[in-house]
């Protein structure tokens, strides 16, 4: 840090003699070190993620299995091709199932479990760290453990149904069923974490807000609909649209858990950008529709941005 | 002059962390520095016979100080093996030596990947069974070490097939309704593979070739579905359906541990596990038979699979890695030993069968020996989109309702959609 103490202290000289002379100075040797300091992160970004993007596009303009030499240009035919890809498209359409499914699910189950944590102040540190608990849990332990509480014969779930007589559900073995079991671990996943996000949220709502309410005979569900829930509208956006790219980006707990089946009913748009690039050698292919996806996801972003410049307005 | 020699003091920290950064991207630069040692690096899959291959390696080391070969077991799931090849082979910092299976041996060779064998393999080939060394070959030349061979096969629980005065299917009817007899509320009749995949193919294709058929014709150019596809599409859909069989296993068909548990009667399985009963579950008396056939009177089938390895043409020096398996696996076949037992498998060569006689006619390695390594046929080679096709066509056979004449239709435009592909 030496030299920021050179250019910014230590001299008795006049201010106006400091900035015709030593002022340039200074100014050079601090953005030559905020340069210096940048440069690490800055060259790191361009190479793995700018590079790798840019390559990413030039692959998806070629046909090119990653281990050949060649790699024939093709323009943007692998593009046109994802719009003849049935299994493309069904990957897709099972993705915005998921996303439908997914995304209320998850917006529901943080919201309660913030109310849960802020109504229990004394409790709040212990439901917080039970809440949260899933989202430091390493995706493959908890692909783990949900293979066994949903196991047909043996799992937990299955066990108490048949405590009441029902019968067995495969949970992960039925393609009505398979990616209905995935959304209960995602959400399980996901929900410690908007929680968080929520209950930054709610305490930043004024108690007054509350209090008046409670003097003007507000119930508690009035209370939560006009008050908490309004005030909670900037939370909620970026709950909604964080959680809807999220649903287009899953991949580990499908991977460890079905591996896009059974019949492919857990087949979603990453897995299968894995199955063409790491299985079937299509790497142009699956870099085309990585972009596509990439589009998807921009549009959701913008959408996010979009809205909250509206909501600051 | 001062305020040069300060940028370069202040901007040391960061020239080093770049350095430091970048070091581990040249790692070949760092290896010579350090060593005048050539380092063959050798990659497979983490498996039953790694420690017998390690060794090979050890012993390989100490005759050849200059020369040295490092394993490594990269994981024990296929499909993660295969992405870090390619990942590695793309970045040009692949290995010297692949350890490869028969999915993706045509991938490799059609991108210039396999180096040739012919020189290594050449002195040795009349010791090596026809098939074995066709499956190595493409226009002319070898293009890999020829693998060891793992044999599917159907294996039963001796006692309960006692207890409930059952014989040993022998028909695909028998092998069903035994299995709807052993199933009870805490045991499974059959045990078969339920994800998609090679392995799952690889697994279903003898219920085709016992009736004749095939899926693609046998110079490679033509699908080949028929009515013996629709057969064994239907028996597949006949298991899952009946309840006999779990539908979601834990980690693949391959595994017996339901089996040693008794939780399973049946299990259709390679002989790699043989050697992993005996291990883990010694106590389990069980016995092996060739897959049940449609109807008495036919010949049976199985698949030989395995893993070959393949050399690097793209590597420092194939040359020397050429040498080190021509080493371990062409040049003396009593190297093969210690590794073959590992996993059980059936070798290659007709000397090592013949010196190893009383491994492979002793217990139900003489089941495999006499009944099921005659009637075996190759794991096939077809490309990626033929895999693809075939493990969809099963998932839809097990999991869907879809009549199967439609998932033949699939099956078969999929298939032609992939040879049409390359």
């Amino acid at each position: 840090m030496a030299w920021f103490k050179l250019g910014l202290a230590g001299s008795d000289s006049p201010p106006v003699q400091r900035e015709n002379t030593r002022g340039l100075k200074r100014r050079t040797r601090e953005a030559l070190a905020a340069y210096a300091l940048l440069a690490p992160a800055v060259l790191g970004l361009v190479t793995f993620v700018v590079f790798p993007m840019i390559y990413a596009f030039w692959v998806s303009l070629h046909r090119w299995n990653a281990l050949s030499l060649q790699m024939p240009w093709v323009g943007l035919q692998n593009y046109v091709s994802s719009f003849q890809d049935t299994d493309w498209l069904q990957a897709l359409e099972r993705t915005f199932l998921y996303t439908v499914i997914f995304v209320p699910s998850l917006f529901v189950m943080s919201l309660i479990l913030a109310l849960i944590v802020k109504s229990v102040p004394h409790l709040s540190g212990v439901f917080r760290t039970m809440f949260f608990l899933p989202v430091v849990m390493s995706p493959a332990i908890s692909g783990i453990i949900w293979t066994l509480v949903y196991s047909d014969r043996n799992g937990l779930i299955n066990r108490y149904l048949e405590k009441f007589g029902i019968d067995p559900v495969h949970w992960l073995s039925s393609t009505h069923v398979a990616l209905v079991s995935v959304v209960i671990v995602s959400v399980w996943l996901g929900m410690g974490y908007f929680m968080i996000i929520f209950l930054a949220g709610l305490q930043d709502i004024p108690k007054q807000y509350y209090e008046a309410a409670k003097i003007d005979g507000a119930s508690s569900w009035q209370s939560f609909w006009f008050i908490t829930l309004p005030n909670l509208r900037h939370t909620n956006i970026f709950v909604l649209i964080v959680s809807i790219i999220g649903s287009f980006q899953v991949f580990d707990q499908i991977m460890l858990m079905t591996g896009g089946g059974p019949a492919n009913s857990t087949t979603l748009v990453v897995l299968y950008i894995f199955q063409q690039s790491f299985e079937q050698y299509n790497f142009g292919y699956a870099a085309a529709l990585s972009f596509i996806l990439f589009m998807i996801i921009l549009v959701f972003t913008l959408l996010q941005v979009k809205f909250l410049r509206i909501d600051e307005e | 002059m001062k305020r040069v020699k300060m940028s370069f003091k202040s901007a040391a920290p960061v020239v080093f962390a770049l350095a430091m950064s970048f070091g581990s991207v040249f790692p070949g630069v760092n290896a010579q520095a350090s060593s005048a040692k050539e380092t063959i690096n050798l990659w497979m899959l983490n498996a039953a016979s790694t420690p017998a291959i390690e060794q090979l390696a050890k012993e390989w080391n100490v005759l050849h100080p200059n020369i040295q070969v490092k394993v490594t077991a990269v994981t024990n799931d296929t499909n993660t093996y295969f992405a870090k090849v390619a990942t590695a082979i793309a970045s040009g910092a692949g290995p010297d030596i692949i350890y490869m299976s028969a999915a993706d041996y045509q991938q490799y060779v059609s991108s210039g990947i396999a180096y040739p064998v012919d020189r290594w393999l050449d002195k040795n080939k009349s010791d090596y069974y026809p098939n074995v060394l066709k499956s190595v070959e493409t226009n002319g030349h070898f293009y890999a070490f020829p693998k060891t061979l793992q044999l599917m096969v159907l294996y039963y629980n001796k006692a309960m097939f006692a207890q409930s005065h059952l014989q040993p299917p022998k028909t695909w009817s028998q092998m069903l309704s035994d299995a709807k007899k052993l199933t009870t509320k805490n045991r499974y009749g059959l045990q078969i593979e339920t994800h998609e995949g090679g392995y799952q193919n690889f697994e279903w294709y003898p219920w085709v070739w016992m009736q004749g058929g095939n899926i693609i014709s046998d110079n490679g150019k033509k699908v080949a579905v028929n009515q013996a596809t629709a057969n064994a599409l239907q028996l597949e859909r006949n298991i899952m359906q009946s309840g006999v069989a779990p539908r979601n296993l834990a980690t693949g068909g391959f595994d017996l541990t339901s089996f040693g548990q008794n939780k399973v009667a049946m299990a259709i399985s390679g002989t790699w596990a043989i050697p992993f009963l005996a291990q883990n579950y010694p106590k389990v008396k069980y016995g092996i038979v060739p897959y049940p056939v449609p109807k008495l009177g036919m010949k049976s089938s199985s698949d030989a699979g395995g893993w070959m390895w393949m050399i690097n043409s793209r590597g420092k020096d194939p040359i020397a890695a050429g040498n080190v398996m021509n080493w371990m696996t062409n040049e003396n076949p009593n190297r093969y030993t210690a590794w073959l037992k590992a996993e059980d498998n059936w070798p290659p060569r007709k000397s090592v069968v013949t010196a190893m006689k009383n491994f492979y006619q002793t217990g139900v390695n003489k089941v495999v020996t006499d009944q099921v390594l005659p009637v075996a046929g190759m794991e096939p080679e077809w490309n990626a989109g033929v895999v693809k096709a075939v493990g969809d066509a099963i998932q839809a056979a097990e999991f869907t309702n879809e009549p199967i004449s439609q998932i033949m239709q699939k099956l078969k435009q999929a298939c032609q959609n992939a040879l049409n592909n390359g």
